[in-house]
């Protein structure tokens, strides 16, 4: 019974409600996995280096109007740190040459140019090792312990033709904008000739789809960001996708560590490609608010939009609706059952620790799945957050006291925002 | 309190919680706010215009306790179920503390069985931490009312 005027002890008893536990730790996992900020910034300088020496005044490709500019998940704000010091962050660069087009220059001549330039920014930036060349990009390889390799992508505009193709399917035409045609060395025949048949893609377009789909958590944090700055009259516009995490790109994040896990321990070279995951991904979500509802969520119906198409399976590019990011599966069915099978025990793993309001319970039994070292990280920023905010909550003016606990510190406590009970 | 969950009726009521800090995590409830109008069956919302002027008073009250006194957390009714916090309680207390309001926060739950019986909880929120549960301990020394929100708000009732 509360009598009128009562005494609250409020112990550190181990009482949990709902999922909370499963929250935190997701939360934490999402946090321990993003890629710090210091590495933002050297990806940006990277790439903008890259562009300023590219139109220096001894630049042979200057004249070609080159624009760079970063893709891939660096761009969606969707990367991972690396499970080990041996591996590297992958940063994805386009290199767009704007006055050139499809019909004045030959792939292999592109790439070539693009390569004598990468060659001299090796040269002059004092990189050790060669830059290497694949189908259809250029890899520059920074010095051990750096952690970088920069996949660079050369490509000639292609808006006009990625325009009318969107516009065939009925899609949305503002897609096309910063639309490009790249090469491909495997394709011998258009590689080596004048020709309009280049490979399509489109980087920028599917980056702005990316954004389309949780549009309304992407400006709610980027405004956090410019009123924590005090610059309230900023658009968020002015606030890059990487400065902000959403729920869909944590969710992403823990999805990638859970499939890379999962797949070097059954097969890596059946591993599910990041671009289906990420695409899967982002057309199950639906907007929820928290990472742990947001993978649910995506659990429960990335399979959804994988079409079936005489037999083959589809999963579209959302921004070039000729293109199947699934187009390997038709070769090689095992992929697609690997899928499913990676699918079938995220869906266990993540589903079986939902309801556990421990988040070190919950640690314990995703530690198989995501790797030790994740998890133990996920539950040192767990103790080290409680921790901290209980200094900086404890006042000296308590009597001395040294006892843990919660104390009435420095800050406003009064709410102010109304709040809904039920 | 009592008094006023008769008021309520099987509406919630609510309000925000005024304490004095003792020690660290130990806490002696001085008041509460009340607001008795806003309430359903199963939905209560707490605004702070309404609860800030009431706390304003009782801290006045007891200017004796000025420096250890402050905003402890939230309380509102279960007329018609159980006095623990449900996803919604949870989610609201959880945002403020991640979020607007302070670092920490209570929330008390009560109900009142028959004319007599209280049955209640109370949950700690605490920013980067999961729920727990606080412990309640009632101090028979001390059975005078002191109930300066649900004073006030009854005497602005009176007025009116």
């Amino acid at each position: 019974m509360i009598g009128t005027q009562n005494r609250y002890k409020l112990e550190r008893t181990a009482f949990y409600l709902g999922n909370v536990g499963y929250n935190i730790a997701i939360e934490k996992l999402a946090e321990e996995l993003a890629v710090p900020q210091d590495r933002f910034d050297q990806a940006e300088s990277r790439y903008k280096d890259l562009g300023e020496f590219l139109h220096r005044n001894e630049s042979k490709v200057c004249d070609f109007d080159p624009e760079v500019y970063i893709q891939g998940s660096f761009a969606l704000g969707t990367p991972t740190k690396p499970a080990s010091s041996d591996e590297d962050y992958d940063l994805d660069i386009v290199v767009v040459f704007r006055s050139l087009t499809k019909m004045s220059i030959k792939q292999a001549d592109l790439r070539c140019l693009l390569k004598d330039e990468l060659k001299a920014y090796r040269k002059e930036r004092g990189i050790h090792n060669e830059v290497e060349e694949s189908r259809r990009c250029c890899t520059l390889v920074y010095a051990e312990g750096a952690q970088f390799h920069m996949d660079v992508l050369p490509a000639v505009p292609n808006e006009a033709n990625m325009r009318m193709l969107l516009s065939s399917y009925l899609a949305d035409e503002a897609l096309a904008d910063g639309a490009i045609a790249i090469t491909d060395s495997d394709e011998t025949t258009a590689y080596n000739i004048i020709t309009d048949n280049w490979p399509r893609s489109n980087p920028r377009g599917f980056a702005s789809w990316f954004k389309s789909r949780q549009i309304e958590q992407l400006n709610e944090r980027r405004r956090a960001v410019l009123d924590a700055q005090g610059k309230v009259t900023a658009s968020v516009e002015d606030v890059p996708v990487f400065r902000v995490r959403t729920p869909l790109q944590s969710s992403i994040m823990i999805l990638k560590r859970h499939r890379d896990e999962w797949f070097a321990e059954k097969d890596p070279d059946l591993k599910v490609i990041s671009i289906i995951l990420t695409t899967l991904s982002s057309h199950a979500y639906s907007g929820e608010n928290q990472v742990s509802d947001a993978i649910a969520k995506i659990l429960r119906d990335m399979h959804l939009t994988i079409e079936q198409r005489g037999g083959v399976s589809w999963i579209v590019n959302p921004t070039d609706p000729t293109e199947n990011f699934a187009d390997r599966w038709e070769k090689y069915p095992e992929r697609r059952t690997a899928f499913f099978r990676w699918l079938e025990a995220a869906r266990q793993e993540f589903g079986a620790v939902q309801k556990f309001s421990d988040s070190g319970i919950v640690l314990n039994e995703l530690s198989r799945s995501l790797g030790n070292p994740l998890t133990e990280a996920a539950r040192s920023r767990i103790s080290s957050s409680a921790g901290s905010r209980a200094v900086s909550a404890a006042p000296a003016a308590v009597g001395g006291a040294s006892a843990p606990g919660l104390v009435f510190g420095e800050e406003e406590r009064r709410p102010t925002e109304p709040k809904g009970f039920g | 309190m009592r008094g006023c969950l008769k008021l309520g009726g099987i509406r919630e009521i609510g309000g925000w919680l005024a304490a004095e800090q003792l020690a660290p995590g130990d806490f002696e409830l001085v008041g509460f706010t009340v607001d008795l109008d806003v309430g359903t069956h199963n939905r209560f919302a707490s605004l702070p215009n309404t609860h800030g002027a009431q706390l304003d008073d009782i801290l006045a009250a007891n200017s004796d306790r000025a420096g250890r006194m402050d905003y402890l957390g939230e309380w509102h009714s279960h007329p018609t179920f159980a006095p623990v916090p449900s996803d919604i309680d949870v989610a609201a207390m959880t945002k403020m503390v991640e979020k607007s309001g302070p670092s920490f926060a209570t929330l008390l739950i009560v109900r009142l069985l028959g004319t007599a019986t209280l049955q209640a909880t109370i949950t700690t929120f605490q920013r980067g931490l999961p729920p727990e549960h606080g412990q309640l301990i009632t101090d028979h020394d001390h059975p005078t009312p002191v109930l300066l929100g649900m004073d006030a708000h009854n005497k602005k009732k009176e007025q009116s």
